[in-house]
């Protein structure tokens, strides 16, 4: 991370009535990845909200590279962002919609056709551009948005839960992809409630629970908690009796159980000290064709005993 | 890396987002589902004129009678199905849809997060949905026309069609503003109706606070009033053309004015 502050918030409020969205920020973010992490409900979306200039604050000011987002023909020219909201036109074609979505930025078609089909292909989107919205899946719509943050080559990214409907591989790829665009000079802003999921890929991680920010500094204190906090994983596959019966045997895995997901799919909800070990296993068994796995998703519940560590001992 | 978006600081980007934005909205209000109301809206005048063409000719039917009653006739279907049903409903459909409808599908942010200022960005939503509802219904006013024989002449269908054109044209900033400034914009819509339709009651000065009553000052035919009407002074063509145009500004104004205050809660 070098020393030019791109992204600044000078006590920062947001207020949804009386319902606190976040509370009296300020922050400095240069370029490099920098991670929010939090629960639910944290106020991660509502930052990267206020950020992109969907929503004003209430109090406080907030810019990138010297614009305010009372100007946003000016102040969105160098924002990308990946947002949660997972609507599209339906009618509309992946590469159809980046083409759209860049000509609204006001680049010439040739120009758009060009920077779409290279932001897809960073995105591993490239087979897909003839496909239509409403065809792709949950990780394809998560690519595509990702793509569109990044078509036109802004110097700051905002991306809300990137990593969410991502196998174990993609996930890699995507960590692949945003070390790449922070070498770059960017700056990154990720938002995450899962800490292993950014820890390792993140230069400056910031904690945040119930509006405020709790925690901010280095990957390496926060890494230091999650050694003592297993993480917890639901994996929904087509053999979760042989896949218990296979994680037994490894080290890194402190717990086992079988379970059913939301959807009524058979899985199992593993512990492991080491998720990066873990999900590499996962891929391997997936790839040998030993398993047929249909999610991968992390649940940690030990999310706020880290948090009340990593306070404590920023405290101290 | 450049510290900008290549092509933005070109000359002519800002006419290119707005040509992008008027050309994606006009063609998706004319080929979205949501667009078929529309089309059932515009056939409504053209289906009633076809069938009195058809009993034309077949030598019976008030077309039958002669291009005077053929005008006086195309007069009050344009005056109570086009001005009042046709042209109000579809505005209402389309023109609240034009913010709305982005904050239901939940796609507003995609517009939010482009490099345009949201008076720019309302500016270009409401001239695409002028250029469909003068499209639709000043089209289907002109294949009504057709239809019932040209009463009037050319002359005529272009004032005809003028008319359809500032309906819209101030129908749609009027709805505009209500999508705008309203989660739940049905109940205004109602009270706008009954408004329209309750102003040849209203004392003269009142009647003056209705799209209805300048519109009907451009009619080339007067349409027959109530016998419990308020007679309202007549206006000048020129004075309610100015009037509607006014207003219709004013409104769009007071939306984009609104619009810089929107903010992406699809929660709500």
């Amino acid at each position: 991370m070098n020393g030019e502050v791109l992204v600044r918030l000078e006590d920062v409020s947001k207020f949804y009535g009386d319902v606190l969205g976040v509370n009296r920020i300020t922050l400095s973010v240069g370029s490099g990845i920098t991670s929010l992490v939090g629960p639910n409900g944290a106020g991660k979306t509502t930052l990267l909200n206020l950020l992109a200039g969907l929503i004003r604050p209430t109090r406080g000011r907030v810019s990138v590279l010297g614009c305010t987002p009372e100007a946003p023909h000016r102040y969105l020219v160098n924002i990308g962002y990946c947002t949660q909201y997972d609507s599209f036109p339906l009618r509309l074609t992946v590469g159809g919609f980046m083409r759209t979505q860049l000509a609204l930025r006001g680049l010439p078609p040739a120009e758009a056709e060009s920077r779409a089909a290279r932001a897809l292909a960073r995105t591993g989107m490239s087979g897909a551009a003839d496909r239509a919205l409403a065809a792709c899946s949950k990780g394809m719509r998560q690519r595509v948005r990702l793509a569109l943050a990044l078509a036109h080559e802004p110097r700051v990214l905002l991306l809300d839960e990137p990593l969410n409907g991502f196998d174990p591989l993609a996930r890699a790829e995507a960590a692949v992809l945003f070390r790449a665009l922070a070498d770059e000079g960017r700056c990154l802003i990720v938002s995450s409630h899962i800490l292993h999921e950014v820890d390792r890929l993140s230069d400056r991680v910031i904690l945040m629970q119930n509006g405020y920010v709790v925690g901010d500094g280095s990957v390496a204190g926060v890494r230091e908690e999650l050694h003592e906090h297993p993480l917890q994983v639901l994996v929904c596959c087509d053999r979760p009796e042989w896949l218990a019966a296979r994680l037994f045997a490894e080290q890194q895995v402190s717990e086992v159980r079988l379970t059913e997901s939301h959807n009524g799919a058979q899985g199992l909800l593993a512990r492991t000290r080491e998720p990066s070990a873990f999900f590499l296993l996962l891929n391997q068994l997936a790839a040998a064709g030993e398993l047929a796995i249909e999610t991968v998703a992390p649940v940690d519940e030990n999310l706020d005993a880290v948090y009340r560590l990593v306070i404590q001992k920023e405290t101290a | 890396m450049k510290p900008e978006v290549a092509g933005i600081a070109e000359p002519g980007w800002r006419s290119r987002q707005m040509a992008a934005l008027i050309g994606y909205e006009t063609r998706r209000n004319l080929l979205s589902r949501r667009a078929i109301g529309l089309y059932v809206l515009a056939a409504l005048p053209v289906a009633v004129f076809a069938g009195l063409a058809l009993a034309r000719s077949h030598g019976f039917g008030p077309l039958a009678q002669g291009p005077e009653a053929a005008a006086e006739i195309f007069a009050g279907v344009f005056d109570a199905l086009g001005l009042r049903t046709v042209i109000f409903f579809g505005c209402g459909w389309l023109f609240i849809q034009l913010v709305r409808g982005d904050i239901a599908n939940r796609s507003l942010h995609y517009y939010l997060l482009a490099p345009l200022s949201r008076g720019a960005f309302l500016a270009g939503k409401y001239a695409a949905g002028v250029i469909v509802a003068v499209s639709l219904f000043g089209g289907a006013t002109l294949i009504s026309l057709a239809l019932a024989g040209w009463p009037g002449g050319g002359l005529r269908a272009v004032e005809y069609f003028a008319i359809a054109a500032l309906g819209s044209i101030a129908y749609g900033a009027l709805f505009c503003s209500l999508g705008v400034m309203f989660a739940n914009p049905v109940l205004p819509i109602l009270v706008v109706y009954g408004w329209e339709w309750i102003n040849f009651l209203l004392p003269p000065l009142l009647q003056r606070a209705s799209i209805l009553h300048y519109l009907q000052a451009l009619a080339p035919l007067p349409v027959a009033g109530h016998s419990i009407a308020f007679i309202a002074p007549p206006i000048a063509p020129a004075e309610a053309v100015a009037i509607l145009a006014v207003f219709s500004v004013v409104l769009v104004w007071a939306s984009a004015v609104r619009m810089r205050r929107v903010e992406i809660n699809y929660e709500e």
